[in-house]
């Protein structure tokens, strides 16, 4: 007797070996030493020392596959500079893993699931990506290797050394560092038609406010020269802002704490507030296309309170002078700045992570630094971890405008800590207050009590949470 | 014994049996590519989502299960989940009511063979072909507040403009122009265009002997015919709407106020910025039973308000 087969059997059988096949597909990776799961409230403890792989020798013959995360853009020059030499020399295969800036975390984020993240890997402390990688294993420490060759990490600033570790583990090098926004950028022909003093690193917050609203320029309704911005909305800039004019910080030393309650830590919010609704001099940092920094660019405001590196952006204005002075200190001595770097690591994934370690080194040399800094097309002015990249002359030669060089060396060896959220939730905590700073900056909200209130009350919901 | 004729139709019946086997197999390889391609890549990964859904997962760990936890918070705890609705449905609503209008609209006026229908046609459809994340920037300069031409214009006849992209007021709207812009003269107008072409003549001029004016033959010929065209514009552009995304991601972040803050900029925020991939995938769940809910409506209503010439369904 003839049986058909049913479309229904057809169907299920192709289901039910999709489904198995997905399954194996995305089952997780074996599970690695990490960290054990905490309670609300708790760091995560380790369940087993994070240590280095055995140092692996690469196969001798056909090169060894060796993988790199980093983003598309401002670091391309430097590949084909360092690339070629260090497989020739290691006996090595390099894929580069591009993807531009927005997505590269994600798609760090994706391998990891996939258990298929690459030898060495690029990462950020701003968002506290980088320690929440190091923190549960994915990225190695690097001390063993530090101490086996007994490595000089003193050519490195010591903020990003200080920013790379934790618990006092070394979880990468910097690849670059800056002290975030306190660069005072300004058009100087613009503060002059608006006979305003032109800012010096002598200049007080004051001053900058009456340069602000001599050089903010209306015609008829339209705004012509805005007088004052800051950049937009981001964690980063809440520390600032809760630095600058006092001796305060937007969270305890221990990061578990939320300080908003203080009216130290107040007083940058207040001054925001008023450069956009009392002074009225400020470009709203809420818009996005063009935003301050584009703005500045175009001849459109006159005093931008941006990451020194932004120089880069702006060394080719040729319509109108510029220069770009450091923030002041405000009355507690503290400019607002805020150590920042950008983190090279290996992962636990690299089976040859002492070729690893040599790349991140070469990543993180001087020549590297140099590199970056002196390539054209996509520049960075944020080059390198250390003084001699910084202070080197091929840089420091670089042509600026009078001074804009020398406040950069001198704001880098000031970079004061960051002290980031502990449980690693920084971009949670910043959903907290972004609808609260955008209020503030709309002048929907006042810098009162209230204001402070709602924040220092929402923040510590999340400070509250586990490490995830 | 067998008489003839049920021995043919024995062997008929057994011929039949396996052209429908032979028919069935066939249809299944041809279509197989697809078939494997959603099993693997579509169902494989949602049901795996599912099971993400009942687990502690922060993609830096291993899951850990924890039942129905995750929906839970999201119904309870979490404070952004009814605002991402809120804001979600709101920009569907707008948009698929004016966005189709809009695009019926364009349809009609192109389905009159007026002069020079063809560029009018491609005229409308370029803006659907613009990158949305190109379409944002672009209208981020036209609508900037103070240096964008929108609001240049209005000052030249006395109108003071809002802020737009950084008003919690007139941010929803401005995605409503950036997000119709692209769409109305789109793939919807041209699913229009065709419906309205597949409308035989004959009953337009039925109607006109019977002296139907225009808005008559519209409402008592068009828009019947029209109801399976419409049927599937809404269902598509609705579950379309409410996965909205990439406007707001890339022009306003959500804000200012959390006025643009939609329900899979949360799913992603949630999945990405917060390492807590097990709870944005109970969020996709969520998110998930509400537009099969919404579909599923949408298909009974089709049985009392949607006309199948013929009774085809």
């Amino acid at each position: 007797m003839t049986r058909g087969i049913s479309r229904r059997a057809l169907l299920f059988g192709g289901a039910a070996s999709a489904v198995l096949l997905a399954a194996a597909a995305c089952a997780p990776p074996a599970p690695t030493a990490t960290t054990a799961p905490a309670k609300p409230g708790e760091a995560a403890k380790p369940a087993a020392p994070i240590v280095a792989p055995a140092a692996s020798e690469p196969v001798a013959g056909a090169p060894a596959p060796f993988r790199l995360h980093v983003r598309s853009g401002p670091e391309e020059d430097l590949w084909p500079a360092i690339n070629p030499k260090f497989e020739q020399e290691n006996n090595v295969k390099i894929e580069m893993i591009q993807v531009p800036h927005a997505e590269h975390v994600q798609k760090m984020q994706t391998m990891v699931a996939a258990g298929d993240l690459g030898d060495v890997i690029h990462n950020f402390t701003g968002d506290s990506i980088f320690h929440l990688f190091f923190a549960s294993g994915i990225a190695i420490p690097l001390d063993k290797f530090v101490a086996d060759e007994k490595f000089d990490l003193g050519v490195y600033y010591k903020f990003t050394i200080d920013l790379l570790s934790l618990d006092g583990k070394l979880g990468a090098l910097p690849f670059k560092g800056h002290p975030s926004r306190v660069g005072i950028f300004h058009n100087i022909d613009a503060l002059r038609a608006g006979n305003a003093k032109i800012p010096t690193n002598e200049s007080s917050y004051d001053d900058l406010v009456a340069a602000a609203k001599s050089s903010h320029k209306m015609a008829g309704t339209d705004v012509e020269t805005f007088g004052w911005s800051n950049p937009g909305r981001d964690m980063e800039f809440y520390i600032i802002m809760s630095r600058f004019m006092g001796k305060g910080d937007l969270f305890s030393a221990d990061g578990k704490k939320s300080r908003l309650n203080e009216e130290k830590v107040q007083a940058g919010w207040k001054w925001i507030h008023d450069m956009h609704n009392v002074h009225k001099v400020g470009m709203s940092p809420l818009a996005t296309n063009p935003d301050p920094s584009a703005a500045f660019l175009n001849g459109k405001l006159a005093i931008f309170r941006a990451n020194v590196g932004t120089k880069a952006a702006y060394q080719k204005i040729e319509k109108f002078k510029w220069g770009m002075s450091v923030a002041p200190k405000g009355p507690g001595g503290q400019r607002g700045s805020l150590a920042q770097a950008d983190a090279v690591g290996v992962t636990k994934f690299s089976k040859i992570p002492d070729i690893a370690w040599k790349y991140v080194k070469v990543m993180t040399s001087k020549e590297s630094g140099i590199t970056l800094g002196k390539q054209t097309g996509n520049k960075s002015a944020t080059p390198g971890g250390r003084a001699d990249v910084y202070e080197s002359p091929e840089l420091v030669g670089l042509e600026y405008p009078e001074g804009v060089q020398k406040n950069t060396a001198t704001v880098m060896k000031e970079a004061e800590p960051t002290i980031l959220p502990f449980n690693f939730r920084g971009p949670e905590v910043q959903r907290v207050i972004d609808p609260l700073y955008e209020a503030l900056v709309l002048g929907r909200e006042q810098p009162n009590k209230a204001f402070f209130d709602k924040i220092h009350t929402g923040v510590p919901e999340v400070l509250d949470k586990s490490r995830p | 014994m067998v008489s003839p004729s049920r021995t043919m139709s024995v062997h008929a019946k057994a011929r039949r049996g396996g052209l429908r086997r032979r028919e069935a197999i066939e249809g299944f390889l041809f279509i197989s590519p697809w078939l494997v391609g959603f099993l693997v890549l579509n169902l494989g990964p949602m049901l795996y989502s599912l099971y993400l859904s009942l687990t502690r997962y922060t993609i830096v760990r291993d899951p850990v299960f924890i039942g129905i936890q995750n929906y839970i918070d999201a119904l309870t705890k979490d404070r952004l989940f009814l605002v991402a609705l809120e804001k979600t449905g709101y920009y569907a609503v707008v948009t698929v009511v004016v966005g189709l209008t809009g695009s019926l609209f364009l349809a009609l006026l192109l389905d009159q063979n007026l002069f020079a229908t063809d560029i009018l046609r491609t005229f409308f459809f370029l803006p659907s072909l613009t990158p949305i994340v190109a379409s944002v920037f672009l209208w981020g300069w036209i609508l900037h507040p103070n240096i964008g031409v929108l609001n240049y214009l209005l000052r030249q006849i006395g109108v003071s403009g809002p802020g737009w992209l950084t008003s919690p007021e007139w941010a929803m709207p401005a995605l409503f122009i950036i997000a119709l812009w692209g769409s109305i003269g789109g793939g919807r107008m041209v699913i229009f265009i065709a419906g309205l072409q597949g409308i035989p003549r004959e009953l337009y001029e039925a109607a006109h002997i019977d002296g139907a004016n225009i808005w008559a033959r519209f409402r008592h010929v068009t828009i019947p015919l029209l109801t399976p065209t419409i049927l599937f514009n809404v269902i598509l552009g609705l579950i379309s709407a409410l996965s909205v995304f990439a406007i707001a991601h890339v022009g306003t972040r959500g804000g200012p106020v959390n006025a643009t803050y939609f329900y899979v900029l949360h799913i992603y925020n949630k999945g990405f910025a917060d390492s807590e991939m097990g709870y944005a995938a109970a969020l996709a769940w969520i998110f998930f039973v509400i537009i099969v809910v919404f579909t599923g409506f949408q298909f009974w209503l089709q049985r009392h308000r949607v006309h199948y010439e013929g009774g085809l369904r």
